[in-house]
């Protein structure tokens, strides 16, 4: 873990909802792992007195930090030019890990953040496996345009559970952003398709906020699986059937 | 920098521990000493505050039925942010199990901050203490709503297991009101303090609303009590029981101030989230050493 300031590239819009921060993370010295994350200070001053979580869609000495524009201080962080430097902490928390002998990774993005999502289809095609990518919604159009044509990719399908529940029968292992009131009715999908649920079959991202971001505070902690867990240091990618 | 001299704080046995910088964390910015690795050695401080941690495990509510986010247990607010006390933590016996065997290597001593509901948990968490070599001292956290008689009760049942040394932390609001009962139970030294408490309705949250414009009110109640105000007994402070300032310290100057102000050690919060860098920078300032601890 380091904290460094590290320098924008460049800074573009993905459709009218999301940018995308391209930031030199050289001085971190350690690469981010796919679905790892910063906490960025967006603002020297201190009107912002937390950091804010951000999350990688593509790793490397040369990172992508996608976020949407719902709040101020992510338009207060759209509003950064290159050259100048983000004061980021990190990478932080539990990346995904892929399975030795996966072929087919299903990626599915429920909620924000879809980052990670697109990270990990990249890790997944990286490590010579393919992977195929389900956004949920209309909306997220766009940034299928950030994968390379190799990653097949829907958006928004139209019967989504029959193409989930089609999609859990060919897949090796999952992985999906998803809330965590959704994470029974996920569970009970993958039993469904697949008969039962096996460890390590599927990943889950658990959105949350971050105060400190590396398990001090006891900010995010919920209680998964009747365990109780810090989603950010713990977390946020859990395997599915530990947390329900 | 504020001239500053090694001090020790001392219960009312044998027990003692001496801090050798004026530099600690908060309860509850440190987590139990290895949130930070690589950024923020613990042996940077004079001494480790811990989370404040219950008698018993503390789980946080379950995931929400509903849209969006689960509820976080802390809010954003303009310039600052509410972070409820307690939060979910492991309890004494979890907390001693994880994290006693590195406090045993890291020699810096350890306070263990507790949030206790009354006199019984507190001969409890006393009882299991004593056992422990690694642990130096309590800081015991004061509710605002608790009051002298809570106050009372809850130290002296404390003490009357432990000999070891008893920091109390006081709400910022109710110091001066406070203060004569926690001498009065044996405190080892004054924590000023626990900053005022805020809500956020939508969310439910209850719980101290840190930030930088706390401060004013640490140095209002180092003035309260260190220079002996319009309080009728002895001042406390540079003349008497140890004073930590806390609250609102997000600068070196910030550090100065309070120590100059009759603080003989601080404790630096909400910096510690914002910039761990920087908080290690101040703390390096008064740092009795620089390796790293590991494990």
């Amino acid at each position: 873990m380091r904290q460094e300031h590290c320098r924008i590239l460049a800074i573009g819009s993905v459709g009218a909802g999301h940018r995308l921060l391209q930031v030199d993370c050289t001085p971190l010295a350690q690469p981010a792992r796919a679905g790892q994350f910063l906490m960025a200070r967006p603002s020297a001053d201190l009107a912002d007195a937390l950091r804010r979580p951000l999350f990688f869609s593509r790793g490397g000495h040369v990172a992508h930090l996608l976020f949407p524009l719902d709040e101020l201080w992510q338009r207060e962080l759209a509003s950064l030019q290159p050259e100048e430097t983000l004061d980021v902490l990190g990478p932080l928390g539990q990346p995904f890990s892929l399975r030795p002998g996966v072929n087919h990774v299903l990626v599915l993005a429920l909620s924000e953040p879809v980052a990670p999502a697109l990270a990990i289809a990249q890790c997944v095609q990286h490590q010579g496996a393919t992977a195929s990518v389900v956004l949920a919604r209309k909306e997220w159009s766009p940034l299928a345009d950030l994968l390379p044509d190799s990653i097949e990719c829907s958006v928004a399908p139209a019967d989504p559970l029959a193409q989930l529940q089609e999609a859990l029968r060919w897949a090796d292992q999952a992985f999906v952003v998803a809330p965590a009131d959704q994470l029974a009715g996920l569970a009970a999908a993958v039993g469904h398709a697949r008969l039962r649920l096996n460890p390590g079959f599927a990943q889950v991202l658990v959105p949350a906020d971050f105060a400190c971001g590396v398990g001090a505070c006891g900010g995010c902690t919920l209680e998964l699986g009747q365990r109780q867990r810090r989603v950010c240091a713990d977390g946020p990618i859990f395997d599915l059937a530990e947390v329900v | 920098m504020a001239e500053w001299r090694p001090i020790t704080i001392a219960g009312e046995g044998n027990r003692e521990f001496a801090l050798r910088s004026p530099m600690m964390p908060a309860a509850g910015f440190l987590g139990y000493g290895r949130a930070y690795p690589g950024l923020l050695d613990p042996r940077l401080f004079g001494a480790l505050v811990t989370q404040a941690t219950t008698l018993h495990p503390r789980g946080a509510r379950s995931a929400p039925v509903g849209a969006g986010l689960p509820r976080s247990h802390f809010a954003r607010t303009r310039g600052g942010f509410i972070l409820p006390v307690p939060a979910p933590n492991p309890g004494i016996g979890g907390m001693l199990r994880l994290f006693a065997p590195s406090w045993r290597r890291w020699q810096v001593p350890v306070i263990v901050a507790l949030w206790l509901a009354d006199a019984e948990e507190a001969t409890s968490a006393a009882s299991r203490l004593e056992e422990e070599e690694s642990v130096s001292g309590v800081e015991l956290q004061v509710p605002p709503e608790a009051g002298a008689t809570w106050l009372k009760a809850v130290a002296n049942a404390f003490r009357q297991r432990s000999d070891l040394p008893l920091l109390v932390k006081l709400p910022l609001a109710e110091a001066a009101q406070l203060a004569d009962a926690a001498v009065a139970s044996g405190a080892a030294a004054l924590v000023l303090g626990t900053p005022h408490y805020g809500a956020q309705p939508l969310t439910g949250l209850y719980g101290p609303l840190y930030g930088p414009a706390t401060l004013p009110y640490t140095l209002r109640a180092l003035q309260e009590l260190g220079l002996g105000g319009q309080l009728s007994r002895p001042p406390l402070g540079s003349r008497g029981l140890p004073l930590i300032a806390s609250g609102g310290i997000y600068t070196a100057e910030d550090a100065d101030l309070c120590l100059q102000s009759g603080a003989q050690a601080v404790q630096l919060d909400g910096i510690i989230p914002l910039d761990p860098t920087g908080a290690a920078e101040i703390a390096r300032r008064y740092a009795p050493l620089t390796s790293t601890a590991s494990g």
